[in-house]
């Protein structure tokens, strides 16, 4: 990967929604907010696959949406293909949401059960100005790329009559139709039988080597973001804490809370102890952020400095990855290169 | 090649043939809800015998002196006649005639006014939905009856006119109602995963939210047809109706101030308010049954109850 392509470059995102307590409470000041995404920077190459990791309630599912401004995004900027679209306005947005696709968790809840396969893929190339007889032979394709086949068996079936794996498939092919550079894909298998999801994600690295296309994988599931992805970031209530190469990131995570969140997946060998992280208590409600590293209250080898100071995001190389950000005080910074490259 | 012939085959009727599916459907689940039935049975009669009137009626309803002046029914009038000596069946079928074009016509009108603004009022968040919301909750307070009366008085009481104001004075209580079902609509992921493609608000809301919305808004339109139908016959009995049209209220009207009651006419009041009460309950049937059909999770309780 020597030559790469930025395609996607967030900084500072933040998505804050607001608790609104009636309009006393806002005389008092007592208006809040829940951050959600609280400051997230990342950036994505042509071709890649970053997936993002995180227990639920971490913001990861509203940082792939407000990404897409499907979630209007608090503060930050999002640059694709070098163009801020926090700014764009509506109709430029909607012409660009071509380029930009989501596919959903749960296939049965984002395809209205009332139309069939082939109205569900022919809907997005319509919406963007393509008559329908010219639709159709593109919706056959499409089809068949995410191997529904043969085609016409499916074309005229309803959501129920199908199956989640198949359904997913064409959940692909409906973002996939407009041939879009970048995809987010919200647990693309949490929904699927083990069986089927293994397909699912070598359709995923198919289509990411046949057309370059870019994917952010939203998912809890640490096997799937190793096998999928070539770099994984962990999320800690709004914010990433850790992101660097898959394979480097699980053997070798630095975080405190990548390493808990890493060791808490039981070793499949019966003989090795099942040793689970020792980290304590709940994820702190996102209303009432702790001060100073947001992860002290958890932390094994949190300090007073922890306590009062926000770390800072940094890059600290590790033997076998050269490109791992962390944002801890405990992580040793002697690794820290004499010039840092911003990101 | 194969795959486009597929395709270019089933394109062009598409929509219709979707219709006439959905139209085929919803007509063999009314037939055997019983309910449905019945409905259909009371309101299919009513309309044919009103719309066949000049088929069926023995005499011109506005002939007067056909038979004597207030003969209770015999043989050769089936409801008697008035103070006139009119033929009261003959009026009656075709009073049903205007009776049921002013509720329908206004039913329907009343019925898409509701739509077209309790879609919007739902769909929107923002500014718009609660805008809208203040619109339709602000004309639900007008009270529609004293309203009617004075518009009648004003504007002139002509069938059109009629159909007019039932309309624009009982769009409000549907309005919300589908107002209601939008929302929950619009929580669904199929309408965000939708707007991800790139539609507009219109695009989403024609295609997504109504088609979902569709039927509640077939449920409330016929009930809305049994509140105009009765809302013409009261104007119509208070005199406010069109004077130169038979319709059922005008002949409760003319029975009321005619004194048939103290004449002790009954036939002049009975068979007009049988033909408003038979065709109000047989849309009420109707709207329930359909309500039924259309929402499955209605639908499984009656089985169970059957």
């Amino acid at each position: 990967m020597s030559e790469t392509e930025t395609l996607l470059e967030i900084k500072d995102l933040e998505k804050h929604f607001s608790q609104s307590t009636g309009w006393v409470g806002s005389l008092l000041g007592k208006d809040k907010a829940v951050r959600a995404v609280d400051g997230v920077s990342l950036s994505l190459d042509r071709g890649e696959i970053v997936s993002i990791v995180g227990e639920s309630g971490c913001g990861k599912t509203t940082l792939g949406k407000s990404l897409l401004r499907l979630i209007e995004p608090t503060a930050g900027s999002i640059e694709f293909h070098g163009t801020d679209i926090t700014e764009l306005p509506d109709d430029e947005m909607r012409d660009l949401r071509k380029e930009m696709q989501i596919v959903f968790q749960d296939p049965f809840q984002s395809l209205n059960p009332k139309k069939t396969v082939r109205q569900l893929v022919r809907q997005p190339l319509e919406i963007h100005g393509m008559s329908r007889t010219e639709a159709e032979a593109r919706v056959v394709d499409a089809l068949e790329d995410v191997g529904l086949s043969p085609v016409s068996d499916f074309l005229d079936r309803y959501p129920e009559e199908m199956s989640g794996g198949q359904l997913q498939r064409v959940s692909f092919a409906r973002s996939l139709v407009l041939e879009p550079s970048f995809v987010v894909a919200d647990e693309p298998t949490s929904m699927l039988d083990t069986s089927i999801r293994a397909r699912v994600l070598d359709l995923m690295e198919e289509l990411r080597n046949e057309r370059d296309l870019s994917f952010l994988v939203i998912t809890h599931d640490l096997s799937v973001a190793r096998y999928l992805s070539d770099r994984v970031g962990v999320m800690y209530l709004g914010r990433l804490v850790e992101i660097g190469d898959a394979d480097e990131m699980i053997m070798d995570p630095k975080h405190p809370y990548s390493k808990a969140l890493i060791e808490s997946i039981p070793s499949p060998t019966p003989y090795e102890e099942f040793d689970p992280a020792d980290i304590e208590g709940e994820v702190p409600d996102p209303i009432d952020v702790p001060s100073g590293c947001r992860f002290h209250p958890r932390c094994p080898v949190a300090t007073e400095e922890c306590k009062r100071i926000e770390p800072e995001w940094r890059m600290v190389p590790t033997e076998g990855d050269a490109s791992r950000y962390v944002e801890c005080h405990e992580v040793d910074p002697k690794h820290v290169p004499a010039d840092p490259q911003p990101q | 090649m194969s795959k486009t012939e597929i395709t270019v085959q089933t394109d062009r009727f598409e929509s219709t043939r979707e219709l006439l599916e959905s139209v085929k459907r919803v007509l063999i689940g009314l037939l055997s809800n019983k309910k449905g039935l019945a409905g259909l049975t009371l309101v299919g009669t009513m309309v044919f015998i009103s719309f066949a009137a000049p088929l069926i009626a023995p005499y011109d309803p506005e002939a007067l002196g056909i038979g004597p002046r207030l003969e209770p029914p015999t043989g050769e009038h089936l409801m008697g006649t008035d103070d006139l000596g009119r033929d009261v069946f003959s009026m009656f079928l075709y009073g049903g005639r205007i009776s049921l074009t002013v509720g329908i016509a206004a039913g329907i009108v009343a019925t898409v006014v509701a739509t077209l603004i309790g879609v919007p009022a739902g769909y929107y968040r923002g500014r718009t939905g609660r805008w809208l919301t203040t619109a339709i909750d602000m004309s639900l307070v007008f009270p529609p009856f004293v309203l009617v009366i004075v518009f009648a008085a004003y504007i002139g009481s002509t069938v059109f006119n009629i159909i007019v104001i039932l309309a624009l004075l009982s769009w409000p209580i549907p309005a919300r109602t589908i107002k209601a079902k939008a929302i929950s609509v619009r929580e669904n992921e199929f309408v965000e995963s939708t707007r991800a493609l790139g539609a507009t608000d219109f695009t989403i809301m024609k295609d997504e939210v109504l088609p979902n919305v569709l039927p509640v808004v077939f449920a409330n339109g016929v009930l809305q047809v049994v509140f105009t139908i009765l809302m013409e016959a009261a104007v119509s009995f208070l005199g406010l109706g069109d004077p130169t049209r038979i319709s059922w209220g005008t002949m409760l009207y003319f029975a009321q101030t005619e004194g048939a009651l103290s004449l002790g006419a009954w036939w002049w009041m009975i068979f007009p308010g049988l033909g408003i009460v038979v065709t109000a309950f047989g849309f009420t049937l109707l709207g329930t049954a359909l309500d039924e059909v259309l929402n499955p999770r209605l639908q499984r309780r009656t089985w169970g109850w059957d």
